[in-house]
């Protein structure tokens, strides 16, 4: 499976993207999690130079929404210079015989396993610290300037989410009734369209790496698009994604407040509680159909997998929580 | 499927997890108790009566037909509990698993 790293045109390829004269790859490790990519580790020494690096490609099997590995790069490109912490963007490959498509870009160390972040004291510092940052980082991804394949912007954020949500339920073939009623209800009471944002639309524990001391990298942007800035809020704070501690509804890491403090102080924004209520409803019925996603990946054959399949599964808790929340 | 199939299952899913899972580390106790849980699950499913598919229901819901009927909900509810007590009996609470449990 490392192979690719020792062919002759990876090496070639990789000193012209380091821009050094020799480098060599003294091992490669498949990096743990991603169910969309493969992340691989790659210690190598440029120029006599140590440097750890990290290669993304895609893995067997690729979900609906996930963009390209080239529009991912151009975008981890554009958070770097928006002052996004993000790994540094090294260089981008679409050659066949490199094994491409994949990107490239510097290591940074950290734990990213969202039930250990929410576990593990020792991790990401002060954690009212931590939910500040977060907030600030969320402020900075919805100021940047989108890269083009993006495409329009959404007239309503809050309707297209809910077409998508029943597109995705429809590509599947999946008559789901109890997710439908809460999709409806939902639709029936949605906010009017606001501020029109590029968003992160993964931003969540999970997707960030700490280390002792903090915050240290923003991580899978493949889901990225134009929303209301209200639904990473939303994603953010659903009860879904604090793990064990559901107490601490800044993500399991923080309170709210902590968390609302960072964005509203950066963005110069005003969080409107009942709107990110409604973005938190929404972000469990998402979740939801992802995981029927995920579900069927497994079922079809694509990926056999009893982790996916019971994945999967975890759209019937949800279906039951929210039609409790949407009784008519 | 039978008592005595249903018991094959319980007895297999309570060997991994409880005698099994203990005595292992890492990817291979996380594993076993993937397959403890999935085990365990398709006993439960196995109890279930089989809900048909209703991609006209679907239809109505969407387009708004259905708007307020309590009774609708009502169904759907009942369903998506026995569903969520299959996924995850700890989904629902005691008076929940007492109200929609009874009828599986």
């Amino acid at each position: 499976m490392s192979g690719f790293s020792q062919a002759p045109g990876f090496v070639c390829w990789l000193a012209d993207a380091l821009g050094v004269e020799a480098v060599t790859v003294e091992a490669a490790s498949k990096l743990s999690g991603g169910a969309i990519q493969e992340n691989w580790r790659l210690d190598v020494v440029a120029d006599g130079t140590p440097r750890a690096l990290v290669l993304r490609r895609d893995a067997a099997a690729t979900i609906g929404a996930s963009h390209s590995r080239r529009d991912e790069f151009s975008l981890f490109a554009a958070a770097w210079e928006a002052g996004v912490r993000v790994p540094r963007p090294l260089a981008f490959c679409d050659e066949r015989q490199a094994g491409g498509p994949f990107a490239l870009v510097e290591h940074v160390a950290g734990t990213g396993y969202g039930p250990k972040v929410v576990r593990d004291a020792a991790l990401g510092g002060d954690r009212a610290a931590l939910g500040r940052e977060l907030g600030r980082q969320l402020a900075r991804i919805h100021a940047m300037d989108a890269p083009g394949f993006l495409g329009a912007r959404p007239a309503d954020p809050a309707m297209a989410e809910i077409a998508e949500l029943r597109g995705w339920l429809d590509a599947m073939g999946a008559a789901r009734p109890g997710l439908e009623w809460a999709l409806r209800t939902c639709e029936r009471s949605a906010p009017a369209p606001d501020t029109v944002a590029l968003c992160h639309r993964d931003y969540r524990t999970g997707n960030f790496l700490v280390d002792g001391e903090g915050l240290t990298a923003i991580l899978d942007w493949e889901f990225a698009g134009w929303s209301d800035p209200m639904a990473d809020i939303g994603w953010f704070c659903a009860e879904c994604w604090r793990f064990s501690r559901p107490d601490l509804e800044g993500g399991g890491v923080c309170a709210r407040g902590d968390f609302y403090a960072g964005y509203e102080g950066e963005s110069g924004r005003t969080v409107d509680p009942a709107q990110v209520a409604w973005w938190e409803r929404m972000a469990h019925l998402r979740w939801a159909v992802v995981a029927l996603q995920q579900g069927r990946r497994h079922a079809s054959g694509e990926e056999r997998s009893l982790a996916l399949a019971l994945t999967g599964r975890i759209a019937d808790t949800l279906e039951f929580s929210a039609l409790k929340e949407a009784r008519p | 499927m039978t008592p005595e199939g249903l018991d094959l299952l319980d007895e297999a899913a309570r060997l991994l997890r409880e005698e099994l899972a203990p005595t292992l580390t890492g990817e291979a106790r996380y594993h076993t108790l993937l397959a403890a849980n999935a085990v365990a699950m398709a006993g439960r499913e196995a109890g279930m009566k089989a809900e048909p598919d209703d991609a006209a229901l679907v239809a109505a819901i969407r387009a708004g037909a259905h708007d307020g009927d309590g009774a609708l909900h009502a169904r759907l509810l009942a369903s998506a509990a026995r569903r969520a007590w299959v996924a995850d009996p700890g989904a629902l609470t005691e008076a929940e698993r007492a109200a929609y449990l009874r009828d599986r």
